[in-house]
Formats: C-alpha cells, structure tokens, sequence
C-alpha cells in the first residue's frame, strides 16, 4: 500500500476542471480549496510505479500547473 | 490500530500534511474541510518536541504508535509556529527511519571501516586522545561540533575541553552559519542573542528582509508576515537581495544590489536619515555612542587569529562626516539600487508612524564583512529609535535548530565560556568554580576557530579531531583543501553521526549517534527560546546520544568526578549545573520542570516571566528603569554602538577569466548539508539534486539551455552540473546560484575560505566563477 498526498497547484481559473479530472481516477481523493487555485490529492497505489506513473498523468492533465509532493507513506509494513 | 484504520488514518495523515503545507505556502488557504484537523485522535499518542531542521523552533506534535515515530502534525500551543510547520518539519520523523542508518560503531582499518562493539570504539577514542596529548600537547587535540547539538551536549563538550583537557579549541559549525551575528550583536550591544522576538512579526508594519529567501528557509515565519499582511493590508514587505526568488515574488518591493553592497546600502540609509533631519534625537542623545574600529583587516585568508575589536570614541559630527560617502547616488553607482528607491527605504525606517523590523541571515552573515553588515543593520534601528519594542528591531534568523542554545549561550566556541570569555580573568575563576577545577586550568588563549582549526589539522598542530553532528566535508569552503588536510597521515579523525556522509568516509572512528527524539534533549532558537523535548523512541542498534557519548570518554580520562551525572538523569543534572551560570536577571532560564510542560520558554526568565524585548525597561527585568525607556546594560556606558564602519570591496571579484558570481544556499526541501532531508523519500524526490540557476540572458549568451549540462570553474575546483533556466530563483545576470544541500555536487569544490575576520564566517555568497557548456540534455 503506498499512499502519498500532493498539493496540485492549478491554472487561474481551472480549478474545478483540475478537481472533476482527478476525481475521475480512481486511485484519487481530492479536497479543492475554497479560497485559492490549489487542491489537495491524496493517492492510493499498489506500487511506486504505479505512484509514479499517476503522478505523471496527474501533472499531464490540463489545469494543472504542478504538483507538490507533501506526504508519503511512514508507516513501514 | 487495524489495517482498515490505518489506512484511514494515513489517507487523513496525508491529506492534513498537503493542507497544512498550503497554509505554510499561502496563509489563510481554507478548504471546504479542515484537513489539518484530521490526524489528530486515531488513538496515537503525541508529545511535544521542536523541529529538528531550522532555527526557527517550531512546535511539533509526534505521533508514536508501537515504538516508532508515525506522524507529525503542528503543534497549536506552540507560540513560534502555532499549528503550522513547513514540509521539512512535517516529513521530519522519517528521518529517523532511513535505510542506511548508522547502527554500531565503525573503525578504520586500511581503506575500510570495520564493524566493532561500541565499548571499543570508545575504549580507541580515549586512548588516541590521551596519547595525542601526552605526545604533541593538549592544544593537539580538537572538537568541531554543531547547532545541530542539543544544549547538554554542547555544555558537556564545552566542559570536557576547557574544563577537563585544558584547550579551547572546540568550535561549531555554528561558526559556518551564524558567527557573525554574534559578534555583531556582542559589538552593538556588549551581549549576544537578539533583542527581539518572533512577536515582533505580528506587530510590524514594513518588513525589510536583508539578503534572506525567507520563502524557501524560513517558511514559517514568512507566512506569519504574509499572515500580518493580509490582516493588515498597508503593511509592506522589502525584499532586498542579489536575485530574485519566491520571496520577492511575494513581496511588495523587491530591490536587487550587487554582492557585497549591502554595506554601502545600510550607510545610504542612514546618510539619508541624517540629510533628511530625521534622525531620533531624544533617542539617540539619552542612549547611543558613536564608535569607530580598524579597516582594511583582512579577509582571514592567510592569518587564523581573529581580528579583536578595537574601538576609538567618535561622535554625531564624526558619523555625519563619514556618511557624506555614501550619498544615495554615489551608492547607486555601486549598488544598482537606485537613489530614489535607497531614499524610499530610509523614509520608511524614519516614519515615526510605521513599525520596522529587519530581517537577515546568511545573506549578510556569510560575508567577509558579516561582523559589520551586522552593526550596520543596527544603526539604522539605533538612529531611528525602532528597537527593542514590539514591532521595531532587527531580528538575525538562524540556520540550525539549537545555534543559539548549544553553541552561543553554552560558549561552545574558541572564544567563549558558558558565561563570558576564555579571556576574562573573573569568567574563568566563575567557569572554574562551578566546575570544580582549578582556574588556572582553563587556558585564557582563544582556541582555533572552524576554518583555523581545519588549518591546523593541515598544518599538524592539531592531530585529533572530534566531529560531532555536523558534516565538514560538505560544508566547509574550498572543500578539496580541507579534506585534503583530513585525509593526512597522522591525523586522528572521530566522527560521530546518524548517516553514512563525505565526513564518516575520512574518518578514522565512526560513533553511531541517537538522533533527535531518540534521546532527551533541549534546543534553544533563534528568538531566546529553550524547548525541551522528552527521548520518544530508541535508537537503533548501538547508536548513542553524543552528550552520553562524550561523558563515556570523559570517564575513561578519568574525569570521573566532572561527569559524575547517572544516564537515566544527566540531562536534568547537566541543565542543573549549566543554569547557575546564568543565574541573573539578563539571562536566568526556567526550570526543567516548567520546560518539560511548556511549549518553550524565553530566558530572561524572572519571576515566571518571559522577556520579549530586552533592553525595554517595560519587559526586560535587567534594564534599568532609571535609564528611561531603554537601557542596554551590556555595554558599560548603557548605550548601544552605532559604528562608522565602511564598504569595502569581496577580496574575489568577478573578472574576464572568472566572470560570474557564485552564491550558495538552500531551498525549501532541504535542510544544511541534506544528510537528514535526503533519507526523506517525499522531499529528496521534490528536490532530487542540486542544480546551477543562470540568468537566462547570460545563458543564451553561452549557448546553454534549460537542463543542460554545465562546468562551473573557479579558482579551487570544478564541478559538473544541470543548468536551469527561470527556475524558483532567477539571479541577475553575471550571478548563479546553487544549492548546497547535494553531496554528490560538493559546490564547495569551487568556493573561497576568505571570511569575515571578526567573527570567523565564511562567505558563501560571493567567489568568482565561470560556466562552461558540457553537454545538451537529449530531447531538451
Ligand atoms: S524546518 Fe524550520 S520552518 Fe520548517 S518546520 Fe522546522 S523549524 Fe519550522
């Protein structure tokens, strides 16, 4: 199990299609801000490939500006 | 916890620590839920403890689960950072948790380190020490160690050596990073340590920052201005530097001046202050004495011995006349900060209507005039009268997490005493009788200072070196010399630290030391804060804390009757011993009672009262009322310095064979030498590796482009690096910038030992350079 959570910083404006976009994976949660363009995800995958290979189609999408890692799992299994 | 709940509570852990980093990034950030809220409970159980990182001391609440360290959220109580932490204070307890741990004891044998029991290392040390001393003196042996010690350990160390070995010569890397904010504040105010607080952030109306990126190494702080500023909209933001960077992107002025300017810059200030008639007379007459020292001293290049401070009385009309040089045109002609922009910035220090402080850290203490740039900044606030009350006065920010409480306040250095100086006949009778030695065996030399104690090695006047929480081949400027100098024959090197680095690779011994939360420890601030922190989890294998380190040795030299303390309570009997030095109203420290439940508690401390601005008769209990408002009793006269000191030029300039400048520092991700911060798996993969910064210009000028291979050349040494182009920080041209946080980019290759010959800090913002192309990145 790896679960990390990234602070997506999106273009002014697309915030909500950055939220409905991610949402659609379905290894994603998203809590956008209320106040600014940015959104928190958090990820659930099987693998670091998997992890990254998410994070890439992640920062692909339209709307999203970048991506800040912020947490990966600590709790060793 | 079942598997269901902890995957829950990592998903909530994870998506605190994203919103938590938001609100660092951007205060007053609000979610539709309050995420940071969410890893609270999950029955973990959480203590209190100060970040490991940066001087700033935030609070952080560790989450323990089973043994281990599992989480880490801000802790609300604390008064430095309130519930907020930047990535590097979230992440931090996975640094406890890296693969290559350091678990027992290592040895040298040929090329190789061998495994041994901890008991024989430590059984080695001792007997390498009492040899070398009993062949080459007691001044042939050495400790070097760090900020990053908590305060016993630094008291313990500073004990073992001038009290039990007879030398001074014990230094900290401190030196590397903060020195010259101690000399400067010794020789403005008689007394080290600022005045101010992190308070003061919450009352000020205009910030100007010297020189320091507070958005990347101070990010707590620096949204607790934005904080100010969005409550407060009128309130402004100076960033004053040598590029641009994410903290003059989030400023509302941000003043570009060339290296080594900032001195002419701060005289301009006050030349225009002065011109202008708004100098604060009342204040200045009742408490203020102009003072003039020696020029031309040197730029610490061939002589070790640090220049002292002589000072000659000056008076208001001396000052005045050696003002006239530094007329806003004349220093916009040498700065690139333009007259009108020199005269903006003095009417804002001058309006008595607006409350000032100024910021600063390695930008102006890493500098061969750091000592002065220092006294500058000071008699601008001295001029004006805005110091020492809420709101006004010049706060220096510190690197590592204890400088302050385990090198400057224990005098862990060549100089110092935990009170006063080696010099001072009474400092030593005092020192000697707490513990319980004779005075005559404390030397009244000043011991080797880092960069001369590094010589020493070199020379071979210095033959055993102890290196303690600190990673000098990284750090250390004009790095191949020093290794070089490490590596020699006869030269006994013990290292003790928590990761395989550059240093443990020359050593002779390795120590695996306890890091941080595995041992019982205090650190102290940047703002007069000790923070106590209980041990949360053990250390691995035979790994031990360097306090309990030094006193097996000690033990061993049969100093016995100095180290007489029990394991399960030396740190409260070493905290015992160590406050009586401080038993006065200008420096009393709280009980360990009273730290153990508090979230940090500033000295002075009288009469359960923290000062928050000393020198204020209002707050500080060692001012004197009868002096007025203020009264700075560390000089003799009462009165603070303003001191007439000059520009004087980098003693390496940029030419036609070197023509860049090089300036180094850090970034958000990572802490010092990166030892810590790059075992975190989520920041090294944020910031993988170290990289050059290049002014775009300059860069299509020499054909590079973004993520292209470039040699940087100086004078020293050579690396091997990726260029990026308008990256976070984008330096003027003719300027780089590069990290330093990468040990396999060791950007100390290429910069000089010149440094301030006050206070014995190099700078590391300013040598000469010149970039070669390498190699396109294919695809780039
Ligand atoms: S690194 Fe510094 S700013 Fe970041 S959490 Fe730690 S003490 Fe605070």
């Amino acid at each position: 199990m790896g679960i990390c959570s990234y602070l997506v910083i999106s273009e002014p404006g697309a915030k909500e299609s950055v939220r409905q976009r991610l949402a659609a994976m379905p290894e994603c949660e998203v809590v956008p801000s209320t106040s600014h363009d940015l959104l928190v995800l958090v990820t659930e995958t099987g693998s670091r490939t998997e992890e990254r290979s998410l994070r890439e189609r992640a920062e692909s999408l339209a709307g999203v500006h970048s991506m800040v890692l912020t947490f990966a799992e600590v709790l060793s299994q | 916890m079942s598997v269901a709940d902890r995957r829950e509570f990592m998903k909530q852990a994870a998506a605190g620590a994203a919103a938590a980093a938001a609100a660092a990034l951007t205060p007053g950030v609000a979610f539709g839920q309050d995420l940071t809220r969410l890893i609270g409970g999950l029955g973990l159980e959480w203590k209190k403890t100060p970040c490991r990182f940066c001087g700033v001391g935030c609070g952080l609440l560790v989450g323990l689960e089973g043994g281990r360290a599992v989480a880490v959220r801000g802790d609300p109580a604390s008064p430095v950072s309130r519930g907020l932490a930047c990535v590097k204070g979230y992440h931090s307890v996975q640094a406890l948790y890296g693969r290559d741990r350091l678990t027992r004891a290592l040895v040298r044998q040929g090329d190789r380190l061998v495994q041994v029991p901890m008991e024989r290392a430590l059984d080695l040390v001792a007997r390498t020490l009492r040899e070398t001393v009993e062949a080459h003196g007691k001044d042939s042996v050495a400790m070097y160690g760090s900020g990053q010690w908590t305060i016993p350990a630094g008291y313990v160390a500073t004990k073992l050596f001038k009290g039990a070995l007879g030398t001074n010569n014990i230094d900290a890397s401190a030196r590397l990073y903060t020195a010259s904010a101690m000399t400067g504040a010794i020789s403005s105010f008689g007394l080290d340590q600022p005045m101010g607080c992190y308070e003061d952030l919450d009352h000020a109306d205009v910030f100007v920052l010297w020189g320091a990126n507070m958005a990347e190494t101070y990010p707590v702080l620096f949204s607790r201005m934005l904080e100010r500023r969005q409550r407060s909209p009128s309130v402004r933001i100076v960033d004053l530097a040598t590029r641009s960077t994410r903290t003059s992107y989030a400023s509302d002025r941000a003043l570009l001046f060339a290296p080594q300017s900032d001195l002419a810059v701060a005289n301009a200030i006050c030349h225009e202050i002065v011109a202008r008639g708004r100098v604060n007379r009342s204040f200045v007459d009742r408490h203020v004495a102009f003072r003039r020292g020696s020029t031309g001293i040197g730029y610490g290049l061939r002589d070790d011995a640090l220049v002292s401070e002589d000072e000659a009385e000056a008076s208001f009309d001396d000052y005045v006349r050696f003002l006239a040089d530094y007329s806003p045109e004349r220093v916009e002609r040498l700065s690139g900060v333009q007259a009108a922009d020199i005269r903006w910035l003095a009417s804002l220090y001058a309006d008595p209507s607006l409350r000032v402080v100024s910021l600063w850290s390695t930008g102006i203490n890493q500098h061969t005039r750091g000592s002065w740039a220092n006294n500058l900044i000071y008699n601008i606030h001295l001029l004006t009268g805005k110091i020492a009350s809420p709101g006004n006065g010049p706060l220096s920010l510190t690197d590592q997490p204890s400088a302050c409480g385990a090198v400057r306040e224990v005098g862990a250095l060549a100089h110092a005493l935990p009170r006063g100086t080696v010099a001072d006949p009474e400092d030593r009778e005092f020192a000697a009788g707490i513990w319980g030695v004779p005075s005559s065996r404390i030397d009244s030399r000043p011991g080797h200072h880092a960069l001369s104690m590094f010589r020493a090695l070199e020379r071979g006047d210095i033959r055993f070196l102890w290196v303690q929480a600190t990673n000098p081949m990284v750090t250390l400027p004009d790095l191949s010399r020093y290794r070089a100098a490490a590596r020699k024959e006869g030269r006994f090197l013990v290292v003790s630290d928590v990761y395989p680095t550059p240093t443990t690779e020359v050593a002779d011994v390795v120590l695996p030391s306890a890091l941080w939360i595995e041992e019982e420890g205090l650190f102290g601030n940047g703002e007069r804060r000790t923070q106590h922190f209980q041990q949360m989890v053990d250390a691995p294998g035979e790994a031990m804390g360097d306090t309990w380190q030094m006193i097996e040795v000690a033990r061993r030299l049969g100093h016995q009757e100095l180290f007489p303390w029990p394991r399960e309570s030396h740190v409260a009997d070493i905290w015992a011993e160590y406050t009586r030095f401080h038993d006065g109203p200008s420096h009393r420290m709280a009980l360990l009672s009273e730290l153990e439940s508090r979230p940090g508690v500033m000295w002075p401390y009288v009469d359960g009262r923290e000062t928050r601005w000393r020198y204020n008769t209002a707050h500080d209990p060692a001012a004197d009322a009868g002096r007025g408002d203020f009264h700075f009793y560390g000089n003799p006269d009462g009165r603070a310095r303003i001191w007439l000191r000059p520009f004087e030029p980098a003693p390496e300039v940029p030419d036609t064979e070197f023509p860049f400048w090089l300036e180094t520092g850090r970034v958000l991700e990572h802490w010092s030498s990166g030892v810590l911060t790059r075992r975190i798996p989520t920041l090294h993969r944020a910031m993988p590796g170290a990289y050059v910064e290049i002014n775009d210009h300059d860069a299509r000028e020499l054909g590079v482009q973004d993520g292209d291979r470039v040699r940087l050349v100086s004078r020293r040494g050579s690396i091997q690096i990726t260029a990026r182009l308008d990256h976070r920080g984008q330096p003027p041209r003719g300027h780089l910038f590069v990290p330093f946080f990468d040990e396999s980019l060791l950007i100390n290759e290429l910069t000089s030992d010149a440094h301030c010959p006050v206070s014995g800090q190099p700078d590391y913002k300013k040598c000469a350079v010149r970039v070669e192309r390498v190699a396109r990145m294919t695809g780039t």
